[in-house]
């Protein structure tokens, strides 16, 4: 990972409070038997854990070698659980053009791959090689640049969606399902907490977008 | 039988309220601008802005072939950002993107963009050399007027006014139909004059603004910057002079009849594409040495702001507190 050692600090930290405040949303929701989306909490949780990982090589979360190829699998999974719940949406819902919400966890997920699998992105040896700073990371070996491009604009894109509709957010309470104005089953459902799920959403968004920005080095 | 018509009426309520919150042209243009703001923060936290480099990069090689006035506080602005890179580029990038963050959320929308457009005519003249227009060298292709300065006109053109279904596009709304034709008029035709002037009509003018932009970058937009560069090499009079007609054209077309406004805008968004793939690179963002995108979003975004639009007559441009 790139960028100032103090910065990654904070961002890391703040993935941790991230996915815990998931693993609580998906803990409160069981004991209390208010609606939330599990298959997000979830993707939030990981998210979370192997994000704080990139960012803070001493937790050892994703390190060289074998635990990042495990964590890549573990992101291919979620991608194609992701992708399969997306194309269950565009079934459920034809004519609906954003699919439901889906969509960005599967564009997220991608983008974990991709910076999973990109030279140097989960590979803690790199780190210290400058004072003050983390290690260089996917460097001028920076696979493929247009991707990369590509999932930034998205996380940016997406955040801010987000950050818009959180007013719509707050009355339909539905999490992210009221960004792109299809409710389908959600419809009626208040999940618990429906802003500050959609606030961890806009956060994981950011924080991607700049570990992202990071690799355009 | 009450209880299901209290949450039918509850449901139609929320859905009401909801409506509310949807989304019109205007909204999408002040989103589209959240986003580059934010972007921008996200390049500024880069390594490289957090060293000395940057300074000298972005503010001290500046000044030069300015009136000394213009020169000396640029320099002044360098000794001071050279002094602590790291405390400076941290309020730097933290303001851009709580910028980006501001404009996104509804109630803080209108502080947000007055506080743009002061920080963008700040880093205009002290980062961006205010675009390069006093010392001689600017063109389109090298960012010409100064994208930051075109943040600060969007933020102008977007402002959040009460509904007037009489504008025939956004950006007519807070300035009146006739100063936004003017704005766009002085935009294009002062892009257009820019190519004219003795420094771009050299034989090498537009090969050696765009030589060397696409180094480093896909490998797409490399083969395109390059590609555009060979072809103008010794020919730089005769694109300038051309580039200049499609700007004045682009211009001028803003004074034809309302039918003509959809295809003059259509002229800019291709014109800014081709700015800002060909001549600008993407924004050359790849390399961790770029702060922002460049002007062509700037120019697209701006020529979106007169599209013209049917009135939405259910717009709310911010939140009211409740």
């Amino acid at each position: 990972m790139i960028g100032p050692t103090w910065l990654a600090a904070i961002l890391g930290i703040i993935m941790i409070a991230a996915a815990i405040s998931a693993i609580a949303r998906v803990i409160i929701a069981a004991r209390t038997h208010t609606a939330t989306d599990y298959e997000v909490d979830g993707h939030n949780v990981l998210m979370g854990i192997a994000m704080a990982g990139m960012l803070i090589p001493g937790l050892l979360i994703v390190t060289a070698g074998a635990s990042t190829v495990a964590w890549i699998v573990v992101w291919v999974i979620v991608t194609v659980w992701f992708a399969i719940s997306v194309i269950r949406d565009a079934v459920r819902h034809p004519g609906d053009r954003f699919t439901g919400h889906h969509l960005p966890h599967l564009v997220m997920s991608g983008a974990m791959v991709y910076m999973l699998a990109a030279p140097g992105m989960g590979d803690s040896s790199m780190s210290g090689s400058m004072p003050g700073m983390s290690a260089m990371g996917a460097g001028s070996s920076l696979p493929l640049p247009t991707l990369d491009y590509a999932f930034v604009i998205f996380m940016i894109g997406y955040a801010v969606l987000v950050i818009d509709r959180l007013p719509k957010i707050a009355i339909v309470g539905s999490g992210d399902v009221a960004v792109f104005g299809h409710l389908g089953s959600a419809a009626g459902t208040r999940i618990l907490a429906p802003r500050g799920a959609a606030l961890t959403n806009i956060v994981m968004a950011i924080t991607m977008g700049y570990m992202l920005t990071m690799m355009f080095v | 039988m009450t209880q299901v018509a209290t949450i039918v009426t509850q449901r139609e309520l929320a859905a009401e309220r909801a409506h509310r919150f949807s989304t019109d042209w205007r909204r999408w243009l002040q989103l589209g601008l959240a986003a580059i703001w934010v972007f921008d923060g996200l390049l500024q936290y880069q390594t490289f802005m957090f060293t000395k480099g940057f300074a000298q990069m972005f503010i001290g090689v500046h000044g030069g072939g300015n009136p000394g006035w213009v020169s000396d506080s640029i320099h002044w602005a360098w000794t001071i950002v050279e002094t602590n890179p790291l405390l400076y580029n941290a309020g730097f990038a933290t303001l851009q993107l709580a910028l980006g963050l501001a404009i996104a959320w509804r109630r803080s929308l209108k502080a947000a963009l007055v506080v743009s457009i002061i920080w963008s005519l700040l880093v205009w003249w002290f980062a961006e050399d205010l675009g390069g227009l006093l010392s001689g060298g600017a063109n389109a292709l090298s960012g010409a007027p100064g994208a930051v300065l075109l943040y600060a006109v969007l933020a102008v053109l977007l402002w959040p006014t009460p509904h007037e279904g009489d504008r025939l596009f956004v950006a007519a709304r807070p300035i009146g139909t006739i100063a936004a034709k003017i704005v766009w008029l002085v935009l294009w035709l002062g892009l257009a004059a820019l190519n004219l002037l003795p420094a771009n009509l050299t034989p090498n003018a537009v090969h050696d603004t765009v030589a060397g932009m696409g180094d480093g970058q896909p490998a797409w937009v490399t083969a395109l910057v390059d590609g555009f560069a060979n072809l103008t090499a010794h020919h730089g009079a005769a694109y300038s002079i051309a580039g200049a007609i499609i700007m004045a054209l682009v211009g001028l077309g803003m004074l034809l009849p309302a039918r003509w406004t959809r295809i003059t805008v259509i002229a800019a968004l291709i014109v800014s594409a081709f700015i800002w793939v060909v001549g600008q690179a993407l924004g050359a963002v790849v390399g961790g040495q770029s702060t922002d995108v460049n002007s062509g979003p700037l120019l697209a975004l701006i020529a979106l702001a007169y599209w013209p639009s049917t009135p939405n007559t259910h717009e709310t441009p911010t939140e009211k507190p409740a």
